[in-house]
């Protein structure tokens, strides 16, 4: 790999960001849960989404570091990664 | 919830965040019958829990290993990749092959990878890994479909396999295959999540405590990991692999007994 171009950095950053985010989130709902709060379901739910769409971002982030380091082949495979993963989601969701 | 369930749920996670992020495995495997047991909950409410816990350890988890190099990032997406149609290619093969057939499959694969992992080669010059990896690449690939496929026919992540596997077979130093695979069940488990999550399925009142278990322990097992010597990792991979193997097929065997 070319590492001198690829920039780890930039994505261990954002995988801190978003440990730290969902952590934060999903702890201040387990206290609001505790003290009886109704919004501690809706910050869980919101906490899950936000899992759901680091995720997808973190696909599309190597897929751009890829490119950045002129490793196309892998750049075409993480977005293709990215297709496959949504398709799974689709077809379940319409024909389960 | 009451306090005592909280703190149940607690170390549920953390049990499994500790095992997951130390073996670079989900977790999913510890955490699921965990929550049933101590927790009193449902395997199919515990599920759906689970996968979601996964998804924001693997954050947590993979984050250690990328941060001292031990994640390979062409082999992360190739790997995710394959696994993931073969995944989909075992969900539907699990309708026309027998269950008990699989489990004794996986089990096979399971013991078969901690008797090579106890006896086969220690630690390997970087050169040699790069020639054995280079020469491997192909097979890697196969490997990881057939990985997916048997995950899939099971309904679990494949980590327990993915990183044994990877260092046997694939030429990659067992700590990168750790940190591989633990930034590659992320992606899977996402998927399955989604589903959940879109079809309103998520415990939300069990997931907190669950999720802030499981990253505590994910992030001490990796910070773990990065540490800890290649004959501790080995020996817990064998106990783990011993533990699943015997969830898998202590049933059929004792039917067929």
């Amino acid at each position: 790999m070319t590492e001198h171009f690829f920039n780890f950095k930039l994505l261990v950053k954002f995988q801190r960001y978003a440990w730290r985010g969902l952590f934060l989130m999903l702890t201040s709902a387990m206290v609001l849960a505790m003290v009886g709060n109704p919004f501690a379901e809706r910050l869980a739910w919101l906490g899950v989404l936000l899992a759901l769409v680091a995720t997808v971002a973190k696909v599309v982030i190597l897929a751009e570091q890829f490119r950045r380091s002129r490793l196309y082949r892998h750049w075409l495979l993480a977005y293709t990664l990215l297709i496959i993963l949504a398709s799974i989601v689709l077809i379940r969701l319409l024909f389960s | 919830m009451i306090p005592n369930e909280l703190v149940v749920f607690v170390l549920c996670g953390i049990g499994a965040g500790l095992i997951g992020g130390l073996l670079g495995v989900g977790g999913g495997v510890v955490l699921v019958p965990l929550m049933a047991v101590f927790g009193g909950i449902g395997v199919r409410e515990a599920v759906p829990v689970s996968l979601t816990a996964i998804v924001a350890s693997s954050f947590a988890a993979s984050n250690s290993y990328l941060k001292k190099g031990m994640v390979d990032l062409e082999l992360t997406v190739i790997i995710a990749l394959v696994m993931v149609m073969g995944n989909i290619t075992g969900s539907y093969l699990s309708a026309v092959v027998p269950s008990d057939v699989t489990r004794l499959a996986l089990t096979a694969v399971l013991l078969f990878t901690s008797v090579q992992l106890l006896v086969g080669k220690g630690s390997r010059s970087v050169s040699t890994l790069e020639r054995i990896r280079h020469d491997r690449y192909p097979f890697c690939v196969v490997l990881a479909l057939f990985i997916g496929a048997l995950a899939g026919l099971i309904g679990i992540g494949g980590g327990e396999l993915l990183t044994p596997l990877l260092s046997l077979v694939g030429g990659v130093s067992l700590s990168t295959a750790r940190g591989t695979s633990s930034m590659v069940i992320g992606f899977s488990a996402a998927a399955a999540c989604a589903v959940y999550f879109l079809n309103d399925q998520i415990n939300l009142s069990i997931l907190p405590p669950v999720v802030f278990g499981m990253i505590v322990g994910a992030k001490l097992g990796s910070i773990l990991g990065t540490r800890a010597r290649p004959w501790m990792v080995k020996s817990l991979y064998v106990a783990a692999a011993i533990y699943l193997s015997q969830q898998l097929s202590w049933h059929v065997i004792e039917a067929w007994w």
